[in-house]
């Protein structure tokens, strides 16, 4: 048996395996006998029918039989016996396989990149001060009471804040708004809607939110926006449209005392108390934040420190299931399909980078992982079986036994496990710095490690 | 004198035949009670065109048996003329 390896290019070889004619029919030989023992032809009992009489009655399974054999020889020996790690096989071509002749199968195969591992151990990161400000203590509570407060209807003009129910249209010269954006309701036409007047930071168009001040209920205006040049939609940059706005009811937003009841219902004591559980709260939002930002950023500098190519047909499967989990976030946030088809390709760019990166770190951590000899252990499938059953409302019990019957599924867990716990090896060996502390007690993550 | 495709009635496909078939060339057939070796030989020779040796005759006897369906009238099985054609050296007989 011959192997011959081509390079491609730096990722796909083709790999092709001769096999001699005695190898073929020592193969044949063995089938046959299989096939003899197993054989079942009326007049002889199984395993006692003459050699010819198989050939002869079985001939097209032996020859399929063959062929198959002959490929996983070659298999074997050309993409399992080489010293490349071979990720995946494209394309294979058999040949003409038949007993008595010579074989030759080639396959074209993408391989595992090899690549130099940087240097992983104290890998900068900068955190983000996590103590909580006064300022973000009573945003944060202007926040909670802004979602208990009251809408009063009020017969007056509305003032910045209120929110006024009202209707617009809107006309650049002659022809509707509408009609140009017509996938962008906001901007054209709206028959019932509520806008609170004067706000900073509304979506929609400005001039009608801001043109809302003063208005009372059965009043009428128009107001004129000048969209600016770099403004999306791309229909209206730069175009001045004139918007006829009818207010139709006001109501006013009435804030709730901070008093027992209401503290009661938010689980604190007194104002003192409720004001130390959100900074808590805001703290270990911060803290979560910063955990989640180290391994982003460990992740950056990793993706910076190597760059070797990634294979193509490992890229674009795992570009089908990044799309795929985009997908299905999206949608279950309601966003219909068509949408996504407009923006097929951009999608599928972002979704082939985002796949890129991800292999590719996938890979420096499987490096690192080796190295550090980090393995999967019971109880780490313990855990995260407890995890997933939680997620999914089964039972444990029934899950193990689901996941004892797909070996595929184990790898997965397994190779999850182990770049996590990778992960969390960077995480502990990376070097802190923490960014221009605005406040003085601010102190480190130091449980980030552990999660 | 019979018809040559009268008198072969069956090839006889069973380990016992295909054990004499490959290691002794000799090919066993069902013949015809009436048919004598002779017979036999020409047969062989005229369909399958190949030289005879010598032909073995034996007559397999008729089993009695019993016919519950029949209220236990006796009946018969099996039974049937049996030769075991030689042929010469080189020359065969392929069917499956």
């Amino acid at each position: 048996m011959k192997t011959d390896v081509k390079d491609i290019n730096e990722t796909r070889k083709e790999i092709s395996v001769s096999i001699s004619a005695e190898e073929v029919a020592e193969q044949e030989n063995k089938l046959i006998k299989d096939f003899q023992r197993q054989a079942k032809i009326p007049g002889f009992r199984p395993g006692k029918a003459p050699e010819k009489m198989v050939r002869a009655r079985f001939a097209k399974d032996i020859l399929q039989e063959l062929k198959q054999r002959v490929i996983s020889q070659a298999h074997q020996e050309g993409v399992v016996g080489a010293d490349i790690e071979v990720f995946n096989i494209v394309d294979l071509q058999e040949g003409a396989i038949a007993p008595g002749a010579e074989a030759t199968v080639t396959f074209t195969v993408d391989v595992v990149p090899g690549f130099e591992l940087p240097a992983y151990e104290g890998i900068p990161v900068t955190n983000e001060p996590t103590a909580a400000s006064d300022e973000e203590v009573d945003k944060m509570l202007t926040q909670i009471l802004n979602q208990r407060a009251e809408y009063n209807v009020a017969e007056k003009a509305a003032e910045k804040g209120d929110y006024v129910r009202c209707s617009y249209e809107g006309k650049i010269g002659d022809e509707l708004v509408a009609d140009l954006v017509p996938d962008a309701p906001m901007y054209g036409s709206q028959k019932v809607t509520w806008e609170e007047a004067g706000s900073e930071d509304a979506p929609g168009v400005r001039a009608v939110v801001d043109g809302l001040v003063g208005m009372s209920a059965g009043d009428e205006k128009e107001v004129t926006m000048e969209f600016p040049e770099d403004f999306k939609p791309e229909a209206l940059a730069g175009k001045t449209a004139t918007y006829q706005i009818k207010a139709e009811e006001v109501r006013e937003k009435v804030l709730p005392e901070l008093d027992e009841e209401l503290l009661q219902s938010l689980g604190a004591e007194d104002e003192a108390d409720l004001r130390q559980k959100i900074s808590e709260n805001i703290e270990n939002q911060k803290q979560q934040q910063n955990a989640n930002a180290e391994r982003q950023q460990i992740t950056d500098a990793l993706l910076k420190a190597v760059d070797f190519p990634i294979p193509e047909s490992w890229v674009a499967s795992e570009t089908d299931v990044v799309l795929r989990e985009f997908m299905q976030r999206n949608l279950q946030q309601g966003i219909p399909a068509e949408e996504f088809e407009k923006h097929k390709e951009q999608l599928h760019d972002g979704a082939s980078k985002a796949a890129h990166d991800r292999l590719k770190s996938r890979l420096i951590l499987g490096k690192i992982a080796e190295q550090e000899k980090i393995k999967a252990e019971q109880d780490d499938f313990g855990r995260m079986i407890m995890m997933q059953a939680q997620q999914t409302g089964e039972k444990p019990e029934k899950l193990v036994k689901e996941i004892q019957q797909d070996q595929s599924r184990i790898n997965r867990m397994r190779s999850d496990i182990i770049l996590a716990k990778t992960m969390d090896l960077l995480v502990e060996k990376a070097e802190r710095t923490v960014a221009a502390p605005a406040d003085a007690e601010a102190t480190k993550p130091t449980d980030s490690g552990e999660k | 004198m019979i018809q040559a495709d009268k008198i072969l009635r069956e090839y006889r496909v069973t380990e016992k035949a295909a054990d004499l078939a490959a290691n002794l060339n000799q090919y066993t057939f069902e013949v015809a009670p009436e048919a004598n070796r002779k017979e036999v030989a020409r047969a062989v020779a005229k369909v399958f065109n190949v030289e005879v040796k010598k032909v073995n005759i034996l007559i397999k006897k008729p089993k009695v048996k019993m016919d519950r369906t029949r209220r236990g009238r006796p009946g018969s099985k099996g039974g049937h003329k049996k030769a075991i054609v030689t042929l010469k050296e080189g020359d065969a007989i392929e069917l499956v």
